[in-house]
C-alpha cells in the first residue's frame, strides 16, 4: 500500500555510517510515511540497528541526509513525538515500572490524569508487576517495559528494534494486535526484526538489508504476490547476492 | 529538568549514596573534632589548648577530604550511571536538551557537599558548642565563600571524572584520577617556586611546559588558594577564572559526550 501521497515520517538518503574502519551502513536509503508500517529485514549484522540509531541522532551521520517528523535533527521536539524500544536496553534499576513510566510521562507533555490512566493500562495490559523494582524483574519483564515506555503518550511514530527478543507467544500476539490498533489511529511504525513471518503479519512494507546496504524495498503484498511470503523473497533475495 | 533532577536525587538516594555520606561524613568530622577538642600544643614549652577558633579551620580540612570523596564517587559511578552502555539509548531519546543532563549532575552534586558541609557544623556545634559558630573569628561569610569556591572547584573535578568514566572506563579513571591529582600537586609546589625562579622562554620545552600547566586547573594551587579563602575570603582572581573556565568546557564536553552515546563505553568495569 505504498502511496507517494503520503506525508514522510522519516527518510534516510544516502546515509553511510562506519566505526572505525569497517563501514557499518553505506548509502542507505529509505522512507517512512505516515500510517505506514515498515519492516526492516535482514541478517546480524545487516545495519539494521545501525540504520535506526542514525535515524534517532545516535550516530553522527558524516554523510547522507535524515529527516524524521519534519525535522532534519532528532530533536526534543521530535523525540517527544516518537516511542523507541531499542533491542537490548536496561531501564534504571532502582525505580519501580510505575515510577520509571511516570518520570517518562513527564516529558511527553500529556496531561496529568490522561498519563495516569495510561500508565495503569499498560501495567495491567503488559502484565508488569508495578511495585516492585525493575532490578528484581525477570529479562521478559524488562523486554516488556521497554515495549510498554515505547507505545507511551501519543507517538506519531514507533520504532521497535527486535521487539520480540524475550516474549511468550501470548504476549507476541497480543502485541501484534496493539501494533495494530496502533497503527489504524495513524500511528507509523518501523519494525525492525529477523522473524520475517511476524513481520508478514504486521508491515505493510519491508526494506531488506544485507551487509549495510538496502537490497530492497517492496509492499508485502507485493513479496508474497512475487515469491510467495517475504521469507521466500528474502531467501531468494539474499541467497542470490 | 526539574524531573530529571528529581529523578537523579532518587537514584543517589536509593543507591544509598546520602546515608553512606550521612555516616562516614559523621565518623571523620565528629571523631576529628572530638580529637582536636582534647589536643593540647605544646611548642617550646608554650602550652596551648586547641579552642573553637583553630578547630574550625582543621575541621575545613577534614570536610575537604569527605567533600574529594563524594565528588570522585558521584563523578566516576553516579553520574555516568544513565549514559553507560544499553542504558544510553533509552537516556538518549527522552525528550529534553542534552546539555541540562550535566548541569542536573551539577546540581545534585551541589545538594551532596551541602549535607557533608551540614554534618560538618552540626559536628562542630556538638563538640564545642553551637553557640562558638558564631562567635568565632570564622564568620558566616567566610563560610559561604569557602564553601562556594570549594564547591567550583569539586565539580569540575566531578564534571572530569565523570568524562573520563564514560570515555575509559571506571577502574582506568580511578588511577588516572589519582594520579593526576598527585602529579598536578607536585607541579602545583614546583610552579610555586620557579614564580621566584628563573623565567623560561615560551619556546623552550620547559617554558612550555609551564605555559600549559598555568592554562590548565590550578589543582596544585588549590590548597593555598582554599586557606586563602578561609583566612580572607579571597582567591585569586586568575585562578578563579580558570576554575570557571573549566567548569564550562567540562559541562560542554560532557554535552558533547552524551549527545552520541553509541561512543561511550558499553562495558560497566
Amino acid at each position: 500500500m505504498t502511496n507517494n501521497d503520503f506525508e514522510s515520517v522519516f527518510k534516510l538518503k544516502n546515509v553511510s555510517i562506519a566505526y572505525g574502519f569497517s563501514k557499518a551502513i553505506d548509502s542507505v536509503s529509505f522512507e517512512l510515511k505516515k500510517g505506514q508500517a515498515l519492516g526492516l529485514i535482514g541478517a546480524n549484522g545487516a545495519g539494521k540497528t545501525t540504520s535506526i540509531k542514525a535515524l534517532l541522532g545516535m550516530l553522527r551521520v558524516k554523510s547522507g541526509e535524515v529527516s524524521i517528523l519534519g525535522s532534519s535533527k532528532c530533536n526534543p521536539q521530535v523525540l517527544r513525538k516518537l516511542g523507541f524500544a531499542p533491542e537490548e536496553a536496561s531501564p534504571p534499576e532502582y525505580l519501580t515500572a510505575k515510577e520509571y513510566l511516570q518520570f517518562l510521562a513527564k516529558f511527553k507533555k500529556q496531561d496529568t490524569l490522561s498519563s495516569h490512566q495510561q500508565i495503569e493500562e499498560f501495567l495491567s495490559w503488559f502484565e508488569l508487576d508495578p511495585n516492585k523494582l525493575i532490578r528484581k524483574y525477570s529479562k521478559g519483564m524488562r523486554r516488556r517495559l521497554i515495549l510498554a515506555q515505547a507505545f507511551l503518550g501519543k507517538p506519531e511514530l514507533i520504532i521497535l528494534d527486535e521487539p520480540l527478543n524475550g516474549l511468550d507467544p501470548l504476549m507476541i500476539q497480543k502485541l501484534r494486535d496493539k501494533l495494530k490498533a496502533y497503527r489504524s489511529q495513524g500511528t507509523s511504525i518501523l519494525y525492525s526484526s529477523h522473524i520475517l513471518s511476524e513481520l508478514e503479519n504486521t508491515c505493510t512494507d519491508v526494506v531488506m538489508m544485507h551487509r549495510g546496504s538496502v537490497i530492497m524495498s517492496d509492499s508485502v503484498d507485493n513479496l508474497v504476490r512475487q515469491f510467495g511470503s517475504v521469507e521466500k523473497a528474502f531467501a531468494t533475495k539474499v541467497g542470490g547476492t | 529538568m526539574w524531573a530529571l533532577f528529581q529523578e537523579n536525587c532518587r537514584y543517589v538516594f536509593r543507591s544509598r549514596m546520602v546515608i553512606m555520606i550521612l555516616v562516614f561524613s559523621t565518623l571523620v568530622h565528629y571523631s576529628g573534632l572530638k580529637l582536636l577538642n582534647h589536643l593540647t600544643l605544646s611548642i617550646q614549652n608554650v602550652v596551648s589548648v586547641v579552642g573553637p577558633n583553630e578547630a574550625i579551620y582543621a575541621a575545613h580540612f577534614l570536610q575537604l577530604f569527605t567533600s574529594l570523596s563524594i565528588a570522585a564517587v558521584f563523578g566516576i559511578w553516579m553520574a555516568p550511571y544513565a549514559h553507560r552502555g544499553e542504558r544510553s539509548l533509552l537516556t538518549h531519546v527522552l525528550p529534553l536538551s542534552k546539555v541540562k543532563f550535566s548541569f542536573c549532575y551539577v546540581l545534585c552534586c551541589v545538594v551532596l557537599l551541602l549535607i557533608n558541609e551540614l554534618v560538618l557544623l552540626g559536628s562542630f556545634g556538638v563538640v564545642f558548642g553551637f553557640s562558638s559558630l558564631a562567635k568565632g573569628s570564622f564568620s558566616l561569610i567566610l563560610a559561604v565563600k569557602t564553601f562556594a569556591f570549594q564547591t567550583l572547584c569539586l565539580e569540575v573535578l566531578m564534571l572530569a571524572l565523570a568524562l573520563s568514566s564514560l570515555i575509559l572506563g571506571q577502574v582506568t579513571t580511578v588511577f588516572l584520577g589519582g594520579s593526576s591529582l598527585f602529579i598536578m600537586q607536585v607541579l602545583g609546589t614546583f610552579a610555586r617556586f620557579f614564580k621566584q625562579g628563573p623565567e623560561f622562554s615560551l619556546l623552550s620545552p620547559k617554558g612550555l611546559l609551564v605555559f600549559i600547566y598555568h592554562k590548565l586547573p590550578p589543582v596544585g594551587d588549590f590548597i593555598f588558594d582554599f586557606m586563602g579563602v578561609m583566612k580572607n575570603g579571597i582567591v585569586p582572581v586568575e585562578h578563579l577564572i580558570l576554575w570557571m573556565f573549566w567548569f564550562i568546557a567540562f559541562n560542554l564536553l560532557f554535552w558533547f559526550k552524551v549527545r552520541y552515546p553509541i561512543q561511550a563505553r558499553s562495558t560497566e568495569a
